[in-house]
C-alpha cells in the first residue's frame, strides 16, 4: 500500500513537473499574422470581436455597439469587463497561446502599462490602419486633436507606430467654489489668472476660515483652502516642467538635480507649509470643504445636483451651483521658466496582436472616435478627440454636470498639454520603480520630510540603482 | 521479467484501489485541487525562477542570473524588505498572542452575556478584508480621521499614522490586532479540551487562580501555543495586507511597508519580472521553511494529549 502511494505521489510530481516545464518552454504561432490590412471593409461584413473594458464603461460600450450594429449588422461584437484590466489581459493572452481565441481582439488601455503592453508585442501596431484610413478619408487627420492623438503613438520608440487610439481628451482645470468665494469677498479671478494670484486667494481663504470658524461652516472645518494633488505623476511634472526641469535625458540619465528643481519644489512646499493644501488630504469638491480643486474632468462630471452631507446654512446644500471652472493659472512665480505646462491624458483602446479579426477590430475601433459614438458613448462624461466635436457649442459635453459653467477651461491652450511620460522611455523592468521614486522624492521635498538637498540626493541614488538593475 | 513485476504492480494497485474506491472518489477534488493549483504553480515557479519571463513574450534560460541579482546588485533593497518583514513578524506575533491568549481567558469563564463578547471580539474576523481595510483607512485618515481626534481630544497632537514613513509600521501592526478574535477562539477551543480535574485537584492542593493558569492552562495549551506560533510565523512572513490600505503601490511612504510580498507582488505584476519575483519567491519560501524548522527543533517544551 505504501508503496502505492508513494508511486502515485511519484507519478504526480513527474505529471506536474512535465506539464509546468512544457508552458514554459512552448513557442506559439500567431494566427492573425498573415491577413491582409483592409481598413474599410464592407457594410455587410460577417464576424465576431469581443471588447474588454472597464466595469465602469460596460453600460457606454453596449450603447456604442448597439450604434455600430447599425453600420455593421453581421459582426457581433462581445464584451467583457473587468476591475484589474492589466493583469486581465496577460491571463487572456497566456490563456490565448494555449487556445486561440480566448483572448478579446480589443481592450481598454487605462493606464500607462500600454508601452509594456506593446514591448510584450501584444500590442498591434495599427498605423497601416490609421494610414489607410487616412487616405480613405474613414478618418479626417485635421479633425483630430494632435496633442491627443500622439499619445496612442510610440514616441519612446524610434519607429512612433500608433498602438492605441485614444478615445478622450482631458486635463487639469481650476474647479472653484464660487460660493466660498463669495462670502468671503474674494472676488473671482480673471480666466487668465497667475500663480501668483493664486495664491493670494487662497491666502485669503485661509484668513477668512479663520475668521468664520465660530459660524461653523461646513467648508471651515478642514482649514483647508485647496485640494491640489500635488502627489499626483500629471499635476506634479507639470509643475516641474513650468520651472524648466525634466526628470531624464534621451540616455534616461537623471538630470534633475538642479536649481530649478529646488524652486519647483519649495514653491509647492511654501504651499503646503502654509496651510494652502494638504498632500495627505484628497477632499473634492463635491464635498462643499474646499474652496478650488485642481483636478480632471472625472472630478466633476459625476457631482450630484445636491448634495446632503455638504449643507451650507446660510445657501443650502452644496449643488453644483456653487462650482464653476478656470483654466489652470499661468506660471509668473519668481524662477519659473516663463512658459506654463499643465497635467493631462487620456484613456483608449488597443488591438490584440493575435487577433484573428483585425478588420473587424479596426472598423470597431475607427467608430469608437466617430461622431456617432461620442453621441451615446459616456453620455457627454468624456471630452471628444475631434476638433468638429469640441468646438461645437451645443455638444454633449459641454453640459455636463451643469450647462452655463467655462467648459471651455477643458480644452483651452492645448499646447499646454503635458502628459506624466517622464518615466516611459526606461526599460520595462524598473519603470514603476523610476516612476515611484519620482513621486516619492516630491512627496517628501513638498512634506519636509527630508531636506530638499537630502530628499534630491537620495532620488539620484535611487535612480542610479535602479539603472544599473538593466 | 520486468513486464512481469509490472503486471504485478498494476493487479496490485488495481486491487488497492478496487477495494477502497469510494474512498478515493472522496479525496480525488482535494488530489486533483492541489496538482493544479499547488503542485503545478510550485514547479513552475521553480522553473521560472531560472528564466527572464515578463509574461508576455515566451520564457529565456538565463541560468541563476535572478539569484545572482538578488544576492549582489539588489541585497541592500531585498534585505530592506526582507527587515520590515521581520519586524514586523516580531512584534505582531508576540503581542497578538498574548492579547488573544490574555482574551481568551477573559471570556473562558462561565458568567452571562459571555457568549455575547466572544462574538463580539469574534466579528472582525468574518470581515471581508476589503471592507475592513476601506475602515482603517477611514480611521487612519490624516487630519480628519477618528484615530486622530480621539488622540486630539486627550491633548495628545494629530499623527499622520499611514501617511509617514515614521508610524505606518506601528500603524500597520497595531492594525493586526483586528484579528486577536481568530486566535481567541482557538485558545477558547484548547481549554475546552483540558480536563476539569486538573483544576479541581489543584483547588484542593491550594493552589491559586495565578497558579492554575501557570502551571496547568498554559502547559495543557502549548500545543495549540506552538500551533499559533507557526501560523503567525507563516502569515507574517507573508504579510500582503498594507498593499489594500496605503498608497504607493502597497509600498507605503518612503518604502516603509515594502514588504517581502508586496516586493514579489510587484516584481511580478507591475514589473512584469516574473522570473525575478519567482526566485523571490522561493528565498522566501525557504527562509519560512528555516524559521518553521528552528521552532519544530525546539519545541520540546510543546505537550501533545497522547503524551499523558
Amino acid at each position: 500500500m505504501n508503496k502505492i502511494v508513494k508511486m502515485a505521489l511519484c507519478g504526480a510530481l513527474s505529471f506536474s513537473f512535465a506539464f509546468a516545464a512544457a508552458g514554459c518552454f512552448k513557442s506559439y504561432e500567431n494566427p492573425g499574422a498573415n491577413i491582409a490590412v483592409d481598413a474599410n471593409i464592407s457594410k455587410d461584413y460577417a464576424g465576431e470581436i469581443t471588447v474588454a473594458t472597464g466595469a465602469g464603461y460596460i453600460a457606454d460600450m453596449r450603447s456604442v455597439i448597439e450604434e455600430f450594429n447599425k453600420e455593421y449588422p453581421n459582426i457581433k461584437v462581445n464584451t467583457q469587463a473587468q476591475p484589474d484590466l492589466s493583469e486581465s489581459i496577460l491571463r487572456w493572452h497566456n490563456a490565448d497561446l494555449s487556445k486561440p481565441g480566448s483572448c478579446p481582439d480589443i481592450f481598454l488601455n487605462e493606464g500607462q502599462m500600454w508601452v509594456s503592453l506593446r514591448e510584450g508585442e501584444i500590442l498591434k501596431d495599427l498605423t497601416p490602419y490609421v494610414n489607410a484610413s487616412f487616405e480613405n478619408g474613414t478618418l479626417d487627420k485635421e479633425d483630430i486633436v494632435p496633442e491627443i492623438w500622439r499619445l496612442g503613438k510610440d514616441g519612446y520608440k524610434e519607429d512612433g507606430n500608433q498602438y492605441f487610439i485614444p478615445t478622450n481628451y482631458d486635463q487639469f482645470v481650476a474647479i472653484i467654489n464660487t460660493t466660498i468665494l463669495t462670502q468671503l469677498g474674494i472676488p473671482l479671478p480673471d480666466k487668465d489668472w497667475t500663480w501668483t494670484e493664486c495664491v493670494e486667494i487662497l491666502r485669503r481663504v485661509k484668513d477668512g476660515y479663520n475668521d468664520l470658524v465660530s459660524n461653523s461652516l461646513p467648508w471651515s472645518q478642514t482649514g483647508i483652502p485647496a485640494t491640489m494633488s500635488l502627489q499626483s505623476d500629471a499635476m506634479m511634472y507639470a509643475m516641474y516642467k513650468s520651472f524648466g526641469v525634466e526628470f531624464f535625458d534621451e540616455n534616461n540619465q537623471p538630470i534633475f538635480d538642479n536649481a530649478n528643481t529646488r524652486k519647483a519644489m519649495e514653491f509647492m512646499k511654501s504651499l503646503v507649509t502654509a496651510g494652502y493644501c494638504n498632500p495627505n488630504l484628497e477632499l473634492p469638491i463635491a464635498s462643499g470643504q474646499v474652496a478650488i480643486q485642481f483636478q480632471s474632468r472625472p472630478a466633476i462630471v459625476d457631482m450630484q445636483e445636491e448634495s446632503p452631507q455638504a449643507e451650507f446654512p446660510e445657501t443650502g446644500y452644496f449643488t453644483v451651483n456653487d462650482i464653476d471652472i478656470w483654466p489652470m493659472p499661468v506660471m509668473d512665480v519668481e524662477g519659473s521658466s516663463g512658459q506654463t505646462y499643465v497635467g493631462g491624458g487620456t484613456i483608449g483602446y488597443a488591438m490584440y496582436s493575435r487577433t484573428d479579426e483585425p478588420n473587424a477590430a479596426w472598423a470597431f475601433l475607427r467608430f469608437l472616435i466617430s461622431e456617432k459614438a461620442y453621441e451615446v458613448y459616456g453620455s457627454g462624461k468624456n471630452i471628444p478627440i475631434l476638433k468638429s466635436m469640441q468646438e461645437d457649442e451645443n455638444a454633449l459635453w459641454r453640459k455636463l454636470p451643469r450647462e452655463g459653467m467655462y467648459q471651455e477651461a477643458f480644452i483651452s491652450y492645448p499646447e499646454r498639454f503635458t502628459p506624466a511620460s517622464f518615466h516611459m522611455g526606461m526599460p520595462s523592468k524598473i519603470r514603476s520603480e523610476i516612476y515611484n521614486i519620482m513621486i516619492q522624492m516630491n512627496l517628501d521635498g513638498i512634506k519636509g520630510t527630508k531636506g530638499i538637498d537630502e530628499t534630491i540626493a537620495d532620488a539620484v541614488k535611487k535612480v542610479n540603482y535602479q539603472l544599473s538593475r538593466v | 521479467m520486468v513486464s512481469l513485476k509490472s503486471n504485478g504492480i498494476v493487479k496490485k494497485s488495481l486491487k488497492v484501489i478496487k477495494s477502497s474506491y469510494t474512498g478515493w472518489l472522496f479525496i480525488m477534488p482535494m488530489i486533483l485541487g492541489t496538482i493544479l493549483f499547488c503542485a503545478i504553480p510550485f514547479v513552475q515557479s521553480f522553473i521560472l525562477a531560472f528564466m527572464d519571463y515578463d509574461m508576455m513574450r515566451p520564457p529565456q534560460w538565463i541560468g541563476i542570473e535572478n539569484f545572482k541579482a538578488i544576492f549582489t546588485v539588489d541585497f541592500r533593497e531585498v534585505w530592506g524588505s526582507f527587515r520590515i518583514t521581520f519586524i514586523y513578524a516580531f512584534i505582531s506575533i508576540p503581542v497578538t498572542m498574548f492579547l488573544s491568549y490574555f482574551l481568551a481567558l477573559l471570556l473562558n469563564r462561565k458568567i452571562p452575556g459571555m457568549m455575547f463578547f466572544r462574538v463580539l471580539i469574534y466579528l472582525p474576523c468574518i470581515i471581508p478584508p476589503i471592507a475592513s481595510a476601506i475602515v482603517w483607512k477611514d480611521i487612519f485618515a490624516p487630519q480628519i480621521g477618528i484615530m486622530n481626534r480621539i488622540v486630539q481630544a486627550f491633548g495628545l497632537p494629530a499623527s499622520d499614522w499611514l501617511s509617514s514613513a515614521s508610524s505606518a509600521l506601528m500603524t500597520i501592526i497595531f492594525m493586526s490586532f483586528w484579528g486577536l478574535g481568530g486566535g481567541m477562539i482557538l485558545w477558547l477551543a484548547a481549554f475546552k479540551n483540558i480536563p476539569v480535574d486538573l483544576y479541581e485537584a489543584a483547588s484542593l492542593d491550594g493552589a491559586s487562580k495565578l497558579r492554575q493558569i501557570f502551571s496547568i492552562t498554559i502547559p495543557m495549551s502549548s500545543a495549540m501555543i506552538f500551533y499559533n506560533l507557526i501560523n503567525g510565523v507563516i502569515g507574517s512572513m507573508q504579510m500582503f495586507g498594507s498593499f489594500l490600505i496605503t498608497d504607493n503601490g502597497g509600498r507605503g511612504p518612503d518604502n516603509s511597508l515594502y514588504f517581502i510580498s508586496v516586493r514579489i507582488y510587484q516584481e511580478a505584476f507591475v514589473s512584469f519580472n516574473m522570473g525575478y519575483a519567482s526566485a523571490l519567491a522561493w528565498i522566501l519560501f525557504f527562509v519560512i521553511a528555516c524559521m518553521s524548522a528552528l521552532l519544530f527543533k525546539h519545541s520540546k517544551w510543546v505537550f501533545y494529549g497522547e503524551d499523558m
